[in-house]
């Protein structure tokens, strides 16, 4: 049993606030991750949350255990860094016994224990090398086992893969996660990297100046973000967004956009209908492109292709009516060219819809224009 | 084609440039070494008339014979290598916090650190003579041991920050996940790390008091006479004093600093030119 609870937990660094009334649920045996830009206090929390930063406001527990003012050692976790920070002027052995030495374990048990962490990562031919011996990939794997022959409690990670090349990362990547479902040790993620994140992630903590915008599962981040920033920063390519009005008549739900209208039924109307400032969300594999024929249908509008992107598996198409754009995904084989009239059709059930100023999401099932106040207060994970 | 064909200029270049900076520096030095195997009159003569077979060591041995040019040397290096020991470690327990914790006024301290380097030494002579009479402290070790310490500690603590700085957050971060105090990651962590520029400063320091004048001068009459003071009153209590006999003296005061670096040359080079790698 290792559970991890954020109550409330705040960091100021002297006016600036870095983190921001955090709480979270980190459960047994999960992996969690918290993802955001740089700056936006996810290293910072998981300082916190080793003990490296002192918290100004707030609780950490571990097993419902207050921890807050623990030393970091005391803790049972044990962390990998962004550049390792592996100890320059000790061999791998060094490193990884460098801890276990300190917590005064017998020699025998240090020993045992290294050499086999070293097996399971295949560092047992590296034990004498010095680190400026190793590559990134092999420095990597030292920082993972020095992490791991602590059998610790919690595994902090701290964006451990930044440094790595593409093909490296996504390998270690896939390591992390084999690792993880064989170890079951609860783990705490950092990273900048959404695909990473979802990739790897039980959990997600989409954070944004401090502060935890959403919490979910992988899944519910990417179909139901609760906030403009979530949708937009979650998914590649980014959700394509229009701004516009909403409004609802007789049993439809109309957005007015530049220069285009879309409108779908909507059933069982409730609360006042108002026109509310919206900006209305849809991601590339949910847009359907369709050859222009006389009808026009009423969640659909008319576009040119702007922009082709083939990769090969998908091509991107950006399309845009003058003055909205947004990016569909096609099959590679369809046959589009920049400048080609399409007919660009956003379903309802794959629309995601945000108010305009507190950017929160608005339910599109229901009237969305009805109760302000629930959709004002959102959902914070 | 021109950069191939003119290749060779630019190292060509290089290395008379190297030779003649090399030539300018190592030139007196040579000079006294052969000023103290030849007799005066070969040399003091235009142009110089050297002779191998009038090559000797007896001003070496005639120095090495005195007891008070070896009371000296001893004194000298006692007390070098003391200051160079309290500077270290004194400026490695102010360096690191400086360079590490967030300090407030931190940069006024360390300016403040260097304020008696801003003024002239014969400005602070008159004071530091007062002081170390009322401790009892003239013509002690000890004295010159502080007196040295005074004055090199803000050059430390300025070189080892420097050091102090270039090791990564991270790298503490680390040991205090791993069960390391403050002070347990300065001596197991920041410490061994450094350690070419801490050699680096140490020979620094070494050097720095090894070569001290004037305050040996003043501070010293008899039993803590350092070397340099020593060499100068070769020069000047004698009517006509043996410019061989000074020579070789002066020969013989550069064995303990150069031992020194050639000792710790390894480490020096790598601190100071390449500081501290990751």
């Amino acid at each position: 049993m290792s559970r991890v609870e954020l109550r409330g937990l705040s960091k100021s660094f002297g006016s600036v606030h870095a983190v921001k009334q955090v709480s979270l649920e980190i459960p047994d045996q999960a992996f969690v991750t918290l993802l955001g830009p740089s700056g936006c206090g996810k290293t910072t929390t998981l300082n916190l949350i080793a003990g490296l930063e002192k918290v100004t406001r707030g609780d950490v527990f571990l097993d419902n255990e207050r921890i807050t003012d623990w030393a970091p050692h005391e803790r049972g976790m044990a962390m990998v860094f962004q550049n390792y920070a592996l100890y320059p002027h000790m061999n791998v052995y060094g490193n990884m016994a460098f801890g276990l030495k300190l917590m005064k374990h017998p020699k025998a048990q240090i020993d045992q224990r290294v050499r086999h962490v070293a097996k399971l990562l295949e560092l047992e031919h590296l034990l004498d090398r010095r680190i400026s011996q190793l590559s990134g990939g092999q420095q990597q794997r030292v920082a993972l086992g020095r992490a791991m022959v602590k059998e610790p409690k919690v595994f902090l990670f701290d964006e451990p893969l930044s440094n790595l090349d593409a093909a490296l990362r996504t390998r270690m990547r896939i390591e992390i996660k084999k690792l993880h479902q064989q170890l079951k040790t609860t783990s705490i993620f950092v990273t900048h990297d959404q695909e990473e994140a979802m990739m790897l992630s039980d959990y997600i903590a989409v954070m944004k100046d401090g502060d935890v915008v959403q919490y979910g599962t992988a899944q519910e981040i990417y179909r139901q973000p609760q906030h403009l920033y979530v949708a937009t920063f979650i998914g590649k390519p980014s959700m394509g967004i229009l701004s516009g009005t909403l409004r609802v008549k007789q049993d439809a739900m109309i957005f007015s956009g530049q220069d285009l209208q879309l409108s779908w039924p909507l059933t069982g109307v409730t609360g006042t209908p108002q026109e509310l400032p919206v900006l209305l969300g849809i991601r590339a594999e949910d847009i359907t492109l369709t050859t222009p024929n006389e009808a026009l249908a009423a969640n659909a509008f008319a576009a040119t292709v702007a922009l082709l992107e083939p990769l090969g598996s998908d091509t991107y198409v950006e399309v845009s009516n003058g003055s909205s754009s947004v990016t569909a995904r096609v099959e590679p084989d369809r046959p589009l060219r920049v400048g080609d009239s399409v007919v660009v059709t956003v379903p309802r059930e794959k629309l995601h819809l945000f108010h305009a100023e507190s950017e929160q999401r608005l339910n599109p099932y229901t009237n969305p224009t009805a109760n302000l106040s629930t959709t004002e207060t959102g959902t914070r994970g | 084609m021109q950069s191939r064909r003119f290749g060779w200029l630019r190292p060509t270049f290089l290395y008379s440039a190297v030779l003649l900076f090399l030539f300018w520096t190592l030139a007196p030095v040579l000079w006294i070494a052969i000023m103290s195997i030849q007799p005066e009159i070969n040399y003091v003569t235009v142009p110089p008339n050297l002779s191998v077979a009038d090559v000797s060591l007896r001003w070496y041995i005639s120095m090495l014979a005195q007891p008070d040019f070896l009371n000296s040397l001893r004194a000298s290096t006692i007390v070098a290598t003391v200051t160079m020991v309290v500077c270290l470690f004194f400026g490695a327990l102010a360096a690191y916090p400086l360079a590490r914790l967030n300090i407030p006024n931190k940069n006024f301290f360390l300016g403040l650190s260097v304020v008696s380097r801003m003024m002239p030494a014969m400005v602070l002579i008159i004071p530091m003579f007062l002081l170390l009479r009322n401790l009892k402290l003239l013509d002690r070790y000890l004295g010159l041991v502080i007196v040295y310490s005074t004055f090199l500690l803000p050059y430390v603590i300025w070189m080892l920050k420097n050091f102090f700085e270039q090791v990564p957050p991270a790298l503490e971060s680390a040991a205090r996940m791993d069960g390391c105090s403050r002070l347990g990651s300065l001596f197991r962590i920041m410490i061994p790390v450094t350690a070419p520029g801490i050699v680096a400063t140490a020979i620094f320091a070494f050097i720095g008091a090894w070569n001290e004048f004037l305050f040996g001068l003043i501070l010293s009459t008899n039993r803590a006479v350092p070397v340099t003071v020593r060499l100068s009153s070769l020069v000047s209590t004698t009517f006509h004093s043996d410019n061989s006999l000074v020579a070789a003296a002066g020969m013989l005061t550069l064995i303990p600093p150069v031992l020194l670096v050639f000792v710790l040359n390894r480490f020096i080079i790598r601190g100071l030119v390449e500081g501290v790698k990751f």
